[in-house]
């Protein structure tokens, strides 16, 4: 099987679980990349890449307690899977080691 | 006069639970398992954004959400169905030419298959030689198709001219409605008094004019004929309020509201035509209009309208025509915002001013405000839920046209198994599969837009004739981008929503199972499966609209079937107005009427005639305040209000009104005696509930500073003045004789038919002065009939699109049982060689159609029970979930259903054993 390598959305994803921590459920989680990237994404998206990443073994998941303000529903906790790990180190590497001597022009 | 008084509800108040047909989509749509997380979410951040956003931007966000999951999900099963099938990707992406008998297979050079582009010409060009193949499908496919979407682009056009589109004014978003409240009631209309109070002291309105219909067509002479033309009064300031410049000559100057100034006019550019010949001369010419000379000033541009009918405008003045009286309201008020002024703050100004005359006029002005509100959608609000429902109905019929349509594609699918195995075979993946059938439904989607939309085209005509929007003035909408963007939006959706259940069924192939099984039609379980819940769907979607369309017919008979409190068959209506500077004196005008009555109850096949001044249901009505001077209102409330009417001798005799104690009113009534009144039932029994009304008085406010006091000499059964769905009001009739206005209607009751007699009217009004003309001749039924004309177009359009859908519907069941019969023929003709009669062999057909139907029932008394609620408004007198309604129509579905089914029984008892096993 070819090396598995990760998209940058997954990328994303992963980051931030680990940035939320104990707390990282989809809400949070989208917050926090908003926050950091300024970027809007969509609950189908974030929740997609989740079960992507699951699907591969790279995140492990929790059903927790329910709230009053989420219509009684519960919520999913998901943890990054150590499998993961190589694999957000290197992709973290590759691309330092990309921008390595690269300037751009302002 | 008779315009709903409904009040705006307020976006931003309810409740905040997210949209209910979007959770349930996406409750639909996720898997199971992880169904609560995601709703939790989505809900948490909702109840957030309704806290910072407001609730539509809420709503409107989840939505946005919601698609994306759709989208989204769609997408990922479409990648996760291609790695299932995809195996060995490396041989198996390049097509290598083979022999087979299935279609021909074109080489692909491996590097083309990154170049969508060209890939994609490859598929049209396939696709377009697959459907010209097979010409009789693709036709009734576009056919069905065309019909759906050209009658949804003819609905949008005429939504879209209704409801979205600017007003034909200039910044038309700064124009408002102004609209009086009492408490917590709305009515359309204000006081002069109040209006210029108004007018004078607001600071958020750049103008605010006034206007209001005369109260009937006015007659105009000096031409060949006497003609009757209907016009309005407005404020000098109304045509600069809306922005609008005569085509020719000029506005009204602020000189022309003094009562003291010359006699002016603006006329229509139709009007303009008619009598003019579009002469430029028309400015400045002299019109006789009521008797008095007065001069044309302007000619408006074509097309201009405002709320009334009208080919005259004249000034409206103080201390003219319906001024004066704080009490009275006769004014429509419309507005124009200044530059950068929001309608909080030009109302909050407003309510300043309402306050202040609250405590000036106490009598007139205790609980009284003014509201406004934005011009568009207060004068839209009336159709806004006709559109809607039609808009909804039209969506179903079509939602039924794609499900036949993808039915079809399935069943064309079983067919081309071969074909989609060989190309399986032969290295095309699944994602390829599905990009070429969805292809094909897109092209055929695009062919049915292109059709459709020429049909909506002339669909829109239609639609605009048969549609009350004559209050907003919308003769013709043509072809808009809009609408254009429409029709191309709504083919796109409509081939993903037919093309991607048998694309993506008919993509699963299985090269292995379908090669071996050789040419028996064993394939396509599951596909059967799909196409059996398609029809479940049809059936359930189309009883919907029947069962829909079932309450609206029955609420409309009943609105037929109302007694309206007099006898509208045999019955004549017109109207006669005498100019008022021939007939200044009231006695020449009661003179001239009783007259003309006798000579009309002389014209032969005449039973009777009758004089009032409002019809009922024809006319608008006047009401004013009327209470027991013996019993008066308590401190603080004010008296309710009654309707009055004034009549000569003999009008509830010609009506059929009971009069149900004491008597009409008589000629001796006449001015100068005791003002007498003939009250209702219902206004009876509110003044004087304990005692016999009649020789009891009335006090009736008539805008002085004391009330007439009349002698109530009669009591009559009640009528339904405003409408057939109304409830009658306190109603009361004077005697004509003692204030005896310009003019009256005529209702006369014939023997035969009630036209038989209009020339007859018509010649001896003629011989009693030249210069009156007969006008609105029209027979009470007709009059009834255009009364309820918006909700028999309603009724009838969604009938209509019902009998479409069942039509539909009963195709879709015909065409998977008669599949089911082919497939099964094999097994028929076995079980038939083995001595199974004909009766079984029609009940294992028939359980088969009939457990469809019988899903699709449940679902569709289901589904109807939740939706028709949504009419229930559009109802008179039926509930929305009415049993009988129920009951009967699905019966009449079964009997459809079961006559679809009993063809491709019939043909499977008709079974030749020897000939479906030799084919074996």
């Amino acid at each position: 099987m070819a090396k598995r390598s990760l998209g940058e959305f997954e990328q994303l994803v992963l980051l931030a679980i680990l940035r939320v921590g104990e707390q990282a459920y989809a809400v949070p989680m989208m917050s926090e990349i908003e926050r950091q990237t300024g970027r809007s994404v969509s609950h189908a998206a974030v929740y997609i890449a989740l079960r992507r990443l699951e699907e591969k073994g790279l995140v492990t998941s929790r059903l927790a307690e329910s709230t009053a303000e989420r219509g009684g529903r519960g919520k999913r906790y998901y943890e990054v899977h150590r499998a993961a790990i190589p694999l957000l180190r290197e992709s973290r590497a590759a691309l330092l080691r990309m921008w390595d001597g690269v300037e751009l022009a302002k | 006069m008779k315009d709903p008084d409904a009040t705006d509800p307020d976006p931003r108040t309810g409740h905040t639970s997210p949209p209910r047909l979007a959770v349930s989509l996406l409750a639909r749509i996720l898997p199971r398992r992880t169904n609560h997380e995601v709703l939790g979410d989505l809900e948490e951040v909702y109840a957030g954004r309704v806290t910072s956003f407001g609730q539509l931007a809420a709503r409107r966000w989840y939505w946005g959400q919601a698609l994306r999951f759709v989208t989204g999900l769609t997408a990922k099963s479409l990648t996760d169905l291609r790695s299932k099938f995809i195996h060995t990707p490396d041989w198996h992406s390049q097509e290598t030419p083979g022999r087979s008998s299935g279609p021909r297979v074109q080489q692909q050079p491996p590097h083309r298959r990154d170049f969508p582009m060209s890939t994609l010409m490859h598929d049209v060009r396939y696709a377009v030689r697959t459907l010209v193949k097979e010409p009789g499908f693709s036709l009734v496919a576009v056919l069905i198709l065309a019909l759906g979407i050209g009658a949804n682009v003819a609905m949008f056009s005429v939504t879209d001219a209704v409801l979205l589109r600017a007003l034909p004014f200039p910044e038309s978003d700064r124009l408002v409605l102004a609209r009086t409240t009492y408490g917590e009631g709305l009515a359309w209309n204000v006081s002069s008094p109040d209006y210029y109070d108004y007018r004078d002291q607001n600071q958020g309105l750049e103008s605010l004019a006034a206007v209001r219909s005369f109260s009937g067509a006015v007659t105009v002479t000096g031409g060949d004929e006497p003609e009757r033309v209907p016009g309005t009064l407005v404020s000098v300031n109304f045509f600069p309020t809306l922005g609008v410049q005569p085509q020719l000559g000029r506005r009204f100057t602020a000189e022309e509201a003094e009562l003291s100034a010359s006699d002016v006019v603006i006329i229509s550019h139709g009007y303009w035509q008619r009598r003019f010949g579009g002469s430029p001369d028309a400015v400045g010419a002299t019109l006789v209009i009521d008797g008095t000379p007065v001069t044309v000033v302007g000619v408006m541009p074509a097309g201009f309208y405002f709320r009334y009918e009208a080919d005259i405008w004249g000034p409206m003045r103080d201390g003219g025509p319906y001024t004066g009286v704080r009490r009275f309201h006769n004014w429509t008020l419309v507005g124009r915002l200044r530059q950068d002024m929001s309608l909080e703050r030009a109302q909050s100004d407003i309510d300043i001013i309402s306050a202040q005359l609250q405590a000036a006029y106490p009598d007139s002005n205790d609980d009284k405000g003014l509201r406004l509100f934005g011009l568009h959608g207060a004068l839209t609000q009336g159709h806004r839920d006709m559109l809607f429902l039609l808009m909804g109905a039209i969506g179903l019929v079509l939602l039924i046209a794609c499900g036949n349509v993808a039915s079809l594609l399935l069943a064309r699918c079983s067919g081309r198994t071969m074909e989609l195995s060989v190309r399986s075979a032969l290295g095309a993946s699944a994602t390829r599969l599905v990009r070429q059938l969805l292809t094909e439904s897109a092209l055929l989607a695009l062919a049915a837009g292109i059709l459709g939309t020429t049909l909506a085209i002339w669909l829109q005509r239609l639609l605009i004739t048969f549609m009350p929007l004559d209050n907003l003035g919308i003769q013709e909408i043509g072809i808009s981008l809009p609408m254009l963007g429409f029709a191309l939006l709504l083919s796109a959706a409509t081939a993903l929503v037919f093309g991607v259940i048998p694309a993506v069924s008919g993509a699963r192939a299985n090269p292995a199972e379908d090669l071996k099984g050789g040419t028996r039609a064993s394939a396509g379980g599951g596909r059967t499966r799909l196409r059996s819940s398609l029809v479940i769907l049809q059936v359930a979607l189309s009883l919907m609209l029947l069962i829909g369309a079932g309450l609206l017919i029955r609420s409309f008979a009943r609105l037929r079937a109302v007694d309206p409190g007099f006898a509208a068959e045999r019955l004549l209506t017109a109207e006669v107005s005498l100019p008022v500077s021939e007939y200044q004196d009231p006695q020449s005008r009661v003179l001239f009427f009783t007259g003309l009555l006798q000579d009309i109850r002389a014209i032969p096949g005449v039973l009777a005639v009758g004089a009032i001044n409002l019809l009922p249901i024809r006319d608008s009505y006047s009401n004013v305040r009327a209470w027991d001077p013996e019993n008066p209102p308590a401190e603080g409330t004010r008296p309710q209000l009654a309707e009055q009417r004034g009549i000569l001798p003999g009008y509830f005799e010609a009506m059929e009104i009971p009069i149900l104690a004491g008597r009409d009113v008589a000629d001796s009534d006449e001015q100068g005696m005791q003002f007498v009144l003939v009250i209702s039932e219902t206004m009876a029994r509110g003044l004087f509930p304990d005692v016999n009304p009649v020789g009891r008085q009335v006090a009736v406010d008539v805008g002085g500073e004391e009330p007439a006091i009349a002698e109530v000499v009669g009591v009559t059964g009640d009528v339904r003045s405003l409408s057939l769905g109304a409830e009658p009001p306190r109603q009361m009739y004077y005697s004509y004789r003692q204030a005896a206005f310009s003019g009256l209607r005529l209702a006369i009751r014939t023997q035969g038919s009630a036209t038989a007699v209009t020339n007859a009217v018509r010649r001896v009004l003629q011989a009693r002065d030249s210069d009156i003309p007969l006008a609105g001749v029209a027979t009470m039924e007709n009059v009834i009939d255009r009364s309820i004309g918006g909700t028999r177009v309603i009724a009838l359009t969604v009938t209509l699109f019902s009998s479409i859908a069942v039509f539909l519907a009963a195709i879709g069941l015909y065409s998977v049982l008669a599949y089911y019969v082919t497939q099964r023929s094999h097994e028929i003709g076995i079980r038939i060689a083995m001595g199974a009669t004909g009766k079984k062999v029609l009940q294992l057909v028939l359980r088969r159609g009939l457990a469809l139907v019988a899903g699709g029932l449940v679902i569709g008394v289901g589904g109807a029970f939740g939706v028709t609620r949504l009419i229930q408004q559009q109802l008179f007198n039926v509930e929305a979930t009415d049993p009988v309604t129920f009951v009967t129509v699905s019966a009449l579905f079964v009997i459809i259903a079961v006559a679809a089914c009993l063809v491709p029984a019939l043909r499977a008892v008709r079974t030749d054993p020897v000939k479906t096993l030799q084919t074996e």
